[in-house]
């Protein structure tokens, strides 16, 4: 496939290196603001006295200068993955981290899914029906869910849902039937924005000539929408991916907590809860990473959808093709 | 006189959309009855009496009690006031600092531009809600500190706005013309660039506002926003989550103020935006 090639590779290898600047500044901030309270850390070893604190402060580098505090978790970060100590339990946070990885991806997964499966199609309905009784619901609708906070639209889906119907299980992860209301929560307000984009978006493709020429070639309306609109209106959309995918990660940091999804999410809160130092700078830095990634998903996924793009981003230089992209 | 002609037009075509008035309506009839709370409150709303706990709304008790028997209504009333009010304040942070910033980035270029875009970038590559935690971890917790975070974490996206806007309005033949007058950069920025960005800069406050609101009573439900025994309307549902079985008001009434008071300013910015968009065409 000419789409996988060595350029296509090159792209993606040079966005994962550009990562790495920017994973620092990420660090460096919340490591200053976090050294900038001295809680946590010293906290839990006040038992210890005289030489014993002072080795154990020198095994935790307490005292030392804060560039060399940073530069020592940023080379730990880049080279064993290695995201500190939390002073509670004496585990890595990366090891408390890595099991809880695969929740809040799932979470996202599904959740953008289901902001595409549902959002663009009635963007797209909404579009062709434009000024109809059906544009006229799917708007108010999407302004009205855009427009609730997560946790309350969990607590009036629990409510119905878990309480009073009682069909869905109101919180932790068993089977399936979990996922239900914590994606229904999570892509509620993608969906909404999604809807109104993609109906700008049609609208827009609509609007142009060459509808007017298809239209008065004769070719029928289904045949102009489905065969012609909807591919020039795919680029726009996809673009607008990873603008939803930051949404919905960031979503999850509520909606695991409200729903005790034992994922980032809820760990990032509970150390902030807890104070933890370590924690909150390791699964800060996580997230992160995670939003780069899926930054980066999402641009491959508009350069594959787009060859227009692709030529010029691949076959241009780095610094272009940071512009482009 | 003209002037004032255009501002009253203005006003009455804001008004025309039957929906924009409802909002404005409702979000000032919230307001008022927040604001009124020391007037309207049929109890203290701290005064625990747990011999009262969980009782259904009555006459004594509009929206019935809490589990430790302290009066909802004056709690939803209290807290409306700090959730609303603290809003406020990191709106007003986040746009005051970040038209000033982005004026002066957008106005003077340069190393005070390139300094400050550094600086936003770096900020903007932190997801927002993030950032406000961290901030208020820098700050200090439970003291209500998180209102100057969510105004600094939203100032960076009003910085990029300001900055743009500031831009496309340098293009402009007058600015050339002021600055040839003799005019001083200061007048320049007040008459002639303010004014005209000030369309989308009342738009990004409606947008900043309901976002803080969101962020603010998000933060109050994590228990990461205000302590007990204070309370904005996120530590209200939170607190009254655990009684949802047995009493679901407690925790869906603030739920419904928060979405009505989100929701009305979002509509409030709708009307805004149809009306100052309007007369632009």
């Amino acid at each position: 496939m000419i789409i996988l090639g060595t350029d296509m590779l090159k792209y993606i290898l040079k966005r994962i290196l550009m990562m790495i600047p920017v994973i620092l500044m990420v660090i460096l901030v919340v490591f200053l603001m976090l050294n900038s309270v001295s809680f946590g850390r010293g906290l839990h070893i006040h038992v210890f006295q005289g030489d014993l604190l002072d080795s154990v402060f020198r095994f935790l580098h307490i005292g030392d200068n804060w560039l060399g505090q940073y530069l020592r978790y940023s080379y730990n970060v880049f080279t064993k993955f290695d995201l500190g100590l939390a002073s509670e339990t004496n585990w890595k946070v990366s090891f408390e981290v890595s099991g809880r990885i695969i929740y809040t991806l799932r979470l996202t997964v599904y959740g953008l899914l289901a902001v595409i499966l549902i959002g663009v199609p009635l963007g797209i309905v909404s579009a062709i029906h434009v000024n109809k009784w059906q544009d006229r619901v799917i708007s108010v609708l999407s302004l009205f869910f855009s427009s609730i906070p997560n946790y309350c639209l969990a607590t009036f889906l629990v409510f119905i849902f878990s309480l009073w119907l009682e069909i869905l299980p109101p919180m932790g992860i068993t089977s399936w039937v979990s996922y239900i209301l914590p994606v229904a929560v999570i892509s509620m307000e993608g969906i909404a924005q999604t809807v109104r984009m993609t109906r700008s978006i049609v609208l827009e493709t609509l609007d142009k000539q060459f509808v007017t020429a298809l239209r008065s070639k004769g070719i029928s309306e289904r045949n102009t929408i489905y065969k012609h609109v909807l591919r020039n209106s795919l680029v726009p959309i996809v673009s607008l991916l990873s603008q939803i995918a930051t949404k919905v990660l960031c979503g999850t940091i509520i909606v695991e907590t409200f729903f005790s999804i034992p994922g980032i999410g809820q760990y990032l809160i509970a150390a902030v809860r807890q104070r933890s130092y370590a924690r909150i700078l390791g699964s800060s830095v996580m997230i992160a990473a995670l939003l780069m990634i899926i930054d980066i998903i999402a641009d491959v996924l508009y350069l594959v959808i787009n060859p227009a793009v692709r030529a010029n981003v691949l076959n241009s230089s780095g610094k272009q093709a940071k512009t482009n992209a | 006189m003209r002037e004032q002609a255009v501002w009253k037009r203005k006003i009455k075509q804001f008004f025309r959309n039957p929906l924009t008035v409802i909002a404005f309506l409702l979000f000032v009839f919230i307001v008022v009855i927040c604001l009124c709370a020391p007037l309207l409150a049929q109890d203290n709303y701290n005064a625990v009496n747990v011999y009262q706990g969980l009782q259904p709304p009555s006459a004594a008790h509009f929206f019935g009690t809490d589990n430790l028997g302290r009066d909802m209504f004056s709690r939803v009333l209290y807290a409306g006031r700090i959730t609303l009010g603290y809003s406020l304040i990191a709106t007003l942070i986040a746009v005051i600092s970040g038209t000033v910033l982005g004026v002066i980035s957008g106005y003077f270029g340069g190393t005070v531009d390139a300094v400050i875009m550094r600086i936003t970038e770096i900020l903007s590559a932190i997801p927002y809600f993030l950032l406000v935690i961290v901030f208020e971890i820098m700050l200090g917790f439970g003291q209500g500190n998180f209102k100057y975070a969510m105004g600094v974490a939203a100032a960076p996206a009003i910085i990029h706005m300001v900055r743009a806007e500031t831009l496309s309005v340098m293009s402009n033949e007058f600015i050339e013309a002021a600055k040839a007058l003799g005019f001083s950069d200061i007048v320049i920025i007040l008459r002639h660039v303010l004014n005209n960005i000030l369309n989308s800069l009342i738009l990004h406050t409606t947008s900043t506002y309901s976002d803080a609101m969101l962020t603010c009573s998000v933060l109050g439900y994590l228990g990461i926003g205000f302590q007990p025994p204070q309370a904005d309307w996120g530590t209200l549902v939170a607190s009254g989550y655990s009684a949802l079985r047995v009493n679901p008001h407690l925790a869906l009434i603030p739920c419904g103020l928060i979405m009505i008071c989100v929701l009305s300013v979002n509509l409030i910015g709708n009307g805004l935006r149809d009306t100052l968009e309007g007369d632009k065409s």
